[in-house]
């Protein structure tokens, strides 16, 4: 009885070298987010910590600065929430031991990692830029009595989606490299706030993502070198997939 | 049908060496096709290891390896597409369901029609025993409960090799007779590669034996070559009443090496060791039924237990 042979009716998923497996685990880790509480329950509490504050600003001032505190706020909470959520997606599974059960399945190790980093990108995106996005537009425009501009605006929002596909990334990255949760979560958290310090070296890191968001928004004057930022983040974003792929590729499960 | 179409794995000087601690050593290996291998070995012989390299969840760091014909490195996925596997401590997501959890592994496999995959399913869960647990959150499973959603998900997909690690080990005798019973059902399907530390287990199931000690090859042989034991064929007799005159004739044939006679209560066992088979099964119950007193209550082949020959071997391999 084989896996071809017997069963013409069903139809074989084809083998497709590195992305074998991509699209069922994709389908799967998507699913973790969106068909169980978890939506909902990251969909409240980013709403209440990113758009709570800047909503209650947005009424004593100019809309502005709301939007400035809804850029700081996307840097620095949900920059750290990302880091919650990715420290565990690759080394949960190794400890746990369901990536040697997952991996003993049809599927590539670099559609494993992958699909972890696809998924997670589409839920942060949609829940922490997207939707938090709109609630800030909505709240804000209705508090200025008139729409904001739509393009700064989202411009601003695409520049604070790679700021944290960074963080999701770098993050997903140490957990290939390390067996604990520790040392990924203290890197992790130390690029961060490292990252917010280092006032000299910003337009070297995705610390100076934030201030290249908000002048965005504001039409204020982009920090100089404000592209070399984004191709540096965006390379540092390559180089962290690049690296995970490689390094899962040889781990030991 | 060529050989090359009968082996299913085949490794050659199989070697993996962890941070200077060899787990194994020069693993030559051959399971041929629709048979069912007992991996034997004590603990860290290399079982684990052997099996993990095969399913590529760890690279050997010497020798080769085929599954299928497919290299373990460089068609790992090609390999896997066709194999079902139960590790040894298995881990699920704990917040699916029985089902969901057949689900997740058949999607690696196939990908419609969805009632057809739906069907296979739930034939898997009947098959197991879990069909009335199918859609309980598994975190709430027991230990054979467990084990039994383990051989689901490894065989949903009817792969050509089944690799079970210690897939009984854990388990009470029910479990492991529930287990034996799947396994046995399942051998007219399918190749069976299992480790276990269970002698009776393999004695009871397995058609071929390979056991592994300090991460070297001790033996890999048929069951009933071993279950001859090493010392060649050995035929006992218990009787009623013995003779000397029997027992001279007997010692007398060109086949035969030695007699052994142990006295037991009110009957007497001789074990005679020959060199022919067919001389023995022939003429020797005829020798000693010549004798009008000697009343023979029982005569057959010597069958050693497999817990004898493992010792047997594996001892002798460490002092060796």
């Amino acid at each position: 009885m084989g896996s071809t042979s017997d069963t013409p009716e069903l139809h074989a998923v084809p083998g497709r070298g590195w992305r074998s497996g991509l699209g069922h685990m994709l389908r799967w880790e998507g699913a973790r987010w969106w068909h169980t509480r978890q939506w909902w329950i990251q969909m409240l509490l980013w709403t209440g910590v990113i758009n709570g504050y800047p909503s209650l600003m947005a009424r004593l001032d100019d809309s502005s600065e709301g939007v400035m505190l809804l850029i700081v706020f996307l840097a620095i909470f949900a920059a750290t929430g990302v880091l919650v959520i990715a420290q565990g997606t690759i080394i949960g599974e190794k400890q746990l031991g369901t990536a040697a059960w997952v991996l003993s399945k049809p599927l590539a190790r670099s559609a494993f990692v992958l699909a972890k980093l696809g998924a997670n990108a589409l839920a942060i995106l949609g829940i922490m830029i997207v939707l938090q996005g709109l609630v800030g537009y909505a709240q804000l425009s209705l508090a200025a009595g008139a729409p904001l501009a739509v393009l700064p605006f989202a411009a601003a929002l695409g520049v604070m989606s790679l700021y944290l596909l960074f963080f999701l990334t770098c993050t997903v990255m140490l957990g290939t490299i390390f067996r604990s949760r520790g040392p990924v979560l203290g890197i992790a958290v130390g690029l961060l706030i490292g990252g917010a310090l280092a006032d000299g070296l910003t337009t070297l890191l995705p610390s100076g993502l934030p201030g290249v968001a908000i002048a965005v928004a504001g039409g204020h004057t982009l920090p100089a070198w404000w592209w070399l930022t984004i191709l540096l983040v965006v390379a540092y974003t390559i180089a962290a997939v690049s690296v995970a792929l490689w390094r899962f590729g040889r781990e030991e499960i | 049908m060529s050989n090359d179409e009968t082996t299913v794995i085949r490794t050659q000087g199989l070697s993996k060496v962890y941070k200077g601690v060899t787990a194994l050593q020069d693993l030559d290996l051959t399971v041929h096709r629709h048979s069912i291998c007992g991996f034997l070995g004590p603990n860290g012989a290399g079982k684990t290891t052997t099996i993990k390299l095969l399913l590529g969840l760890i690279r050997p760091t010497g020798g080769t390896a085929t599954v299928f014909g497919h290299d373990i490195v460089t068609e790992s996925t090609a390999i896997r597409r066709r194999v079902g596997y139960l590790s040894q401590e298995p881990r699920y997501y704990d917040h699916f369901t029985a089902r969901e959890t057949l689900r997740f592994a058949m999607g690696f496999f196939y990908s419609r029609p969805k009632a057809k995959i739906e069907a296979r399913i739930a034939e898997t869960l009947e098959l197991v025993g879990l069909a009335d647990k199918a859609d309980r959150p598994i975190r709430g499973f027991s230990g054979g409960e467990m084990q039994r959603l383990g051989i689901a998900q490894a065989q949903v997909n009817h792969p050509d090799l089944l690799i079970l690690d210690e897939p009984a080990s854990s388990l009470d005798p029910m479990g492991r007779r529930d287990v034996l019973k799947i396994i046995e059902r399942l051998r007219h399907h399918t190749t069976i590669f299992y480790s276990t530390h269970i002698l009776s287990d393999v004695q009871r199931v397995s058609d071929t034996v390979v056991i592994l000690n300090d991460g070297k090859l001790v033996t890999e042989a048929p069951i009933q070559d071993l279950l001859r034991g090493s010392e060649g064929s050995v035929y006992t007799l218990t009787m009623r009443d013995t003779s000397h005159d029997a027992e001279a004739r007997v010692r007398a044939q060109p086949w035969v090496t030695a007699v052994t006679v142990r006295p037991q209560e009110d009957q007497t066992t001789w074990e005679v060791h020959v060199t022919d088979d067919a001389a023995a099964e022939d003429q020797l119950l005829r020798l000693v039924l010549a004798e009008p007193d000697v009343q023979v209550t029982a005569f057959g082949r010597k069958q050693y237990e497999l817990e004898e020959t493992f010792m047997s071997l594996v001892e002798d391999q460490s002092d060796g």
